[in-house]
């Protein structure tokens, strides 16, 4: 398959063979009025924070009484699991009473976290004893990739003691050889009086079907937490100050690119056994409305004793999955002595998308240059672009394009080789001397499937850069048609701040 | 002032941006949930009307889905978009829908398929279109739900995005790569 840009002749066409009326009005209506009739409570909000991580071992759960930890902490009832994350208790939680093993023919699964909440049930079990690979292909029960929507029978339902069966809402999942984890999230409110329930499976994931013992019923038991209990280890939730970089930006004053201010705030101090967890956010002021994300590049904190101790992210580098403003979470690779220390981050990367930010900030003929490749591109063969695109107010020069294969950008990085995407064509581009900049191009061909790239580095580290993009089945030819998606930017910048128990 | 600054905002037609203050408007203001509603109603309509094939399941599918909304906005969580909370619940109901009559729904199969058809006689004026529509039939299930959330709940790319999960690029692209097959396999059927 081909990547392009559809016309908007074609959408429409793919939008009237879909179409189907809509609501009469009497209906609308109708239902509008039985909303407004309905008596419900509306109670004040509260945030839960995400409490599912990838993870196989198996924890042990310690309760405490809840006291305040810190002058400056607020009270909430927020816990840290280890292994599964923050967990809030919201009042009416109830979570697993042992953790529950099946096994049938060798292969052990077992239900290691169950947490019901209000409004949602969050459970984690694990499976260990199937094949040597883990298989994806048509003939298997399914996969389920971390935060896939799409369900099969690997999805593991609940079912209620009434017998209602729920499907899961989220999914997340850790695999490795013949053992993984998954995190379904089921969206239900369960009853506050059932203490039982039973996880159905159709299938193993990414086993083949036959291959692996089927239809599993796993029944599981549930203890109430008395209110006011937290869970696991106790999260010092701090009262957020931005803090500004303690070194101005490097843009020169006379520069005319953009230099923009990002703020890092504290938002949370976990103390655990052997380190601390740091949590803390980016944000950045009066932003480009394409800005997407703030990523921060390196982080550490320095103890009471004045040593430096590396802080190591527990996420992916996804820019799209940590909007602007969004928590990141560190762990220190030793504990940290007693008293004070400073938190500090070296650089960020700032995410410039003008197509994919909401509302679009740019159309794709804005984001997008030509050149005519000709009929019969040749390895080596060079076109000049000249064409200058403004991203957030950083220009980016796309000085030229060069027919390149895969033996030029292949690394023993790329551990499956070129996947067949062997020919394609490298960019140079340019922006700003005082800036440093990485960017993401698409070939928009409707003849050619490209895809694989040779950008394997997340820091910006040069104002200048070569990007290559390699297609199937040779060349794309004649008018070639190349669109930026994404433009990252060094924040050359230095935060810390300092956290007192 | 939230319900004020959200009622200002209603004096003109909603955007994407104006969401997030009109959910929180709604939180404390029952009455601003109608705003939402009637932003929300005709797309999740639609999108279970395409699902289920009749007026009768598909206002009882939108019914099920905004009450739960209405009860569940004290607790929805400000992560993502509004929107994919909302069609998310719209997916559960439909699968519940499904899942409660496995029987019946194979006897509402054929009554849903006459139905379409008598819907898609009215709709479709044009053989290319009719044309195109059994191919998006044709289509596996994952691969129709994305033309579904596109071109009949007309959702943005990232909204989809946050809906099933994936980057909005990548969304983008897999939409994209669809319209290119079907593109395809229409101008092969007519060569």
């Amino acid at each position: 398959m081909s990547d392009f840009n559809p016309s908007p002749e074609f959408e429409e066409k793919v939008r009237r063979a879909m179409e189907v009326p809509d609501a009469a009005p009497e209906f609308v209506n109708r239902l509008q009025n039985e909303l407004a009739r309905r008596p419900v409570k509306m109670t004040s909000r509260f945030t839960l924070k995400p409490a599912w991580t990838f993870a196989l071992a198996l924890v042990a759960l310690t309760m405490i009484a809840s006291a305040p930890a810190a002058v400056n902490a607020l009270k909430r009832l927020l816990g840290y699991v280890p292994d599964v994350g923050l967990v809030e208790n919201t009042g009416s939680l109830r979570m697993l009473a042992e953790p529950v093993t099946v096994t049938r023919d060798g292969v052990m699964l077992t239900i290691t976290h169950a947490w019901v909440y209000q409004d949602h049930v969050e459970l984690t079990y694990t499976v260990q004893g199937v094949g040597e690979s883990l298989e994806t292909g048509s003939d298997t029960c399914g996969y389920i990739h971390p935060n896939n929507d799409f369900w099969s029978d690997a999805d593991a339902d609940l079912r209620l003691p009434d017998g209602t069966i729920v499907r899961r809402d989220y999914a997340g999942a850790y695999q490795s050889a013949n053992s993984f984890a998954m995190k379904p999230v089921y969206a239900v409110e369960i009853p506050s009086d059932v203490m039982e329930l039973t996880m159905v499976l159709k299938c193993i994931p990414f086993t083949r079907i036959g291959e692996a013992p089927e239809n599993w019923e796993v029944p599981f038991k549930l203890v109430a937490i008395p209110e006011g209990t937290v869970i696991g280890e106790p999260v010092i939730e701090v009262e957020a100050t931005a803090v500004q970089p303690a070194v101005e930006p490097t843009a020169e004053a006379t520069s005319s690119v953009p230099a923009p201010v990002v703020t890092m705030s504290l938002t949370k101090i976990v103390p655990l056994e052997s380190a601390t967890l740091v949590y803390f956010r980016m944000d950045m002021e009066n932003p480009d409305p394409s800005l997407i994300s703030i990523m921060p590049a390196d982080a550490y904190l320095i103890n009471s004793q004045g040593q430096k101790i590396d802080l190591i992210g527990g996420y992916t580098w996804q820019p799209f999955e940590h909007r602007v403003g969004s928590e990141f979470e560190f762990r220190s690779q030793t504990k940290p002595a007693d008293g004070p220390f400073t938190v500090v981050v070296e650089d960020a990367v700032a995410y410039y998308a003008p197509l994919y930010s909401e509302p679009q900030q740019a159309t794709p003929d804005e984001m997008s240059f030509t050149f005519d490749a000709g009929e019969k591109p040749q390895y080596g063969e060079t076109w000049q672009i000249g064409r200058t695109i403004e991203i957030a107010g950083y220009p980016v020069h796309i000085v030229s394009a060069r027919a390149a294969s895969f033996a030029d950008i292949q690394t023993p990085d790329f551990v499956n080789g070129s996947q067949g995407y062997d020919y394609g064509y490298e960019f140079l581009v340019e922006t700003d001397p005082s800036a440093k900049l990485l960017v993401w191009m698409d070939i928009m061909s409707e003849t050619a499937n490209c895809w694989l790239s040779n950008q394997n580095i997340n820091i910006p580290e040069s104002s200048s850069i070569d990007f290559t993009m390699l297609c199937k089945d040779g060349y794309p030819k004649g008018n070639v048609r190349v669109t930026i998606g994404e433009l990252s930017i060094l924040v050359d910048n230095t935060w810390q701040t300092i956290w007192t128990p | 002032m939230v319900g004020l600054i959200a009622e200002q905002k209603m004096q003109k037609t909603i955007t994407t941006h104006d969401i997030p203050a009109l959910v929180q408007a709604a939180r404390e203001d029952p009455i601003a949930f109608g705003r939402l509603y009637r932003h929300f109603v005709q797309p999740i309509y639609r999108y279970l009307y395409s699902q289920v094939g009749t007026v009768h399941d598909a206002e009882d599918l939108t019914s099920q889905t905004f009450i739960t909304a209405y009860e569940s906005l004290p607790r929805y969580r400000e992560r993502g978009y509004f929107s994919a909370w909302l069609f998310r619940i719209a997916r559960s109901k439909m699968i519940d829908h499904f899942r409660g009559g496995r029987r019946e729904v194979q006897l509402e199969e054929a009554e849903r398929l006459s139905m379409m058809q008598d819907v898609l006689g009215q709709v479709i004026q044009d053989e290319e279109a009719h044309h195109l529509r059994s191919l998006i039939q044709k289509l596996d299930d994952d691969e129709q739900e994305i033309i579904r959330l596109r071109y009949v709940a007309e959702l943005s790319f990232a909204e989809m995005g946050d809906l099933i999960g994936k980057r909005e690029d990548a969304v983008k692209k897999s939409v994209y790569r669809l319209l290119v097959r079907l593109k395809d396999q229409m101008e092969s059927s007519h060569e």
